[in-house]
């Protein structure tokens, strides 16, 4: 992916999983819903805003857009909405469960290297031990320690003999 | 025998004196003619007073005590000599009964010793071939367990190469497996996301 080239829509990095972008479609549409019955009410500004998620507030500064705008609201839903249908989902399992940091380091990595709007899917399994297992739609990737140790059995193989030997 | 033979000599010349004796004055006595008469008569019972003057009671029972003190001498001697005969008889049989004793028992012990010999000898037999099979069978098993450990050992190995690393993760995840949190991994996660990105790259391509 070139590196250069910035997306037109950009995806805050609080909206790591699936889950993450439901949430936030679900908070804006609360927030939407919100003004629009404010609207109809008959006052112009709400006396008592209801108070916007910090996502959906970064989503909004991020795109230079205004969640009190109706409009602005209306295409950040609707490009949420679509992010929603077309992103691209990776699921990663991992051994335990990871921290909010480590998965904003692999969305970032993947929003950089492949596609601007990745999202996350996490999985556990014990089992894997170090590493992880990333599976796309085609495709399943061992990215775990045992299998790093698979590809270089020979080189593991003589680390234990000079072992061994020593 | 010599002793016995000697008494009965002795004891029958006693008895045909005795009987000489008797017959000679029954025959005279028997050879008187009676034609003489009385004289005759006379004469013959002055014979039998000789006789009976001769032959009184006391010489009679000289003749007696001769007779049975000789006899008890030839009884004594012949005692005597059968004692020594019974003693030299017993001391042959004595000699010949050590003697076939010696011999028997030495021909049942050669004959004992040689059946020990040959039971030795066949007990020896037997042990050595026992011993022969018996090493047989243990060169034998040695091979077989050799040949088992070598193919298990063999087995193992192979095992061990096809699932080092499995065995290695095994060891890392139960040794360090709950201290490495995924913040600690990500340099490792990242690294290999950066191998695979070309993988990744193209499935999200066709995909999207």
């Amino acid at each position: 992916m070139d590196k250069q080239k910035q997306p037109v829509f950009k995806l805050s990095e609080r909206i790591l999983t699936n889950i993450d972008l439901s949430r936030s479609i679900r908070e804006l549409k609360q927030l939407d819903d919100y003004f629009h019955q404010s609207k109809i009410r008959g006052s112009a500004t709400p006396a008592s805003v209801l108070k916007a998620g910090r996502t959906v507030e970064d989503l909004a500064k991020d795109n230079n857009l205004s969640i009190l705008e109706p409009k602005d609201r209306k295409l950040l839903i609707k490009q949420l909405e679509v992010i929603q249908t077309h992103a691209p989902v990776v699921h990663f399992s991992f051994p335990s469960e990871p921290s909010r940091k480590a998965l904003n380091s692999i969305a970032g990595w993947l929003r950089t290297h492949v596609n601007h709007y990745c999202l996350l899917s996490v999985g556990l399994e014990p089992a894997i031990g170090i590493g992880c297992i990333l599976r796309t739609e085609n495709k399943i990737l061992d990215l775990s320690l045992k299998n790093r140790l698979k590809e270089n059995k020979v080189l593991l193989k003589q680390s234990i003999e000079k072992a061994t030997r020593a | 025998m010599s002793g016995w033979l000697d008494t009965i000599l002795v004891v029958g010349s006693l008895l045909s004196v005795t009987f000489a004796f008797i017959w000679v004055a029954v025959s005279l006595g028997r050879n008187q003619p009676k034609k003489k008469g009385r004289d005759n008569q006379d004469v013959a019972a002055a014979a039998d007073k000789d006789v009976e003057h001769i032959f009184n009671d006391e010489f009679r029972e000289e003749l007696r005590n001769r007779g049975r003190l000789h006899f008890e001498k030839i009884i004594s001697d012949s005692a005597m000599f059968l004692q020594q005969d019974l003693r030299l008889t017993a001391s042959q049989i004595n000699e010949f009964m050590k003697k076939e004793i010696t011999t028997t028992l030495q021909e049942t012990f050669t004959k004992y010793e040689e059946s020990i010999m040959d039971a030795k000898k066949v007990a020896l037999d037997t042990i050595k071939k026992t011993q022969e099979s018996v090493e047989e069978q243990r060169q034998l098993m040695n091979q077989q367990v050799k040949s088992e450990i070598d193919k298990e050992k063999a087995r193992t190995i192979e095992q061990f190469d096809k699932n080092l690393s499995e065995i290695v993760n095994h060891y890392l995840i139960e040794a360090i497996g709950n201290q490495v949190s995924i913040d600690d991994q990500m340099d490792f996660i990242l690294d290999e996301l950066e191998k695979n990105k070309k993988h990744i790259l193209e499935d999200i391509k066709s995909s999207y």
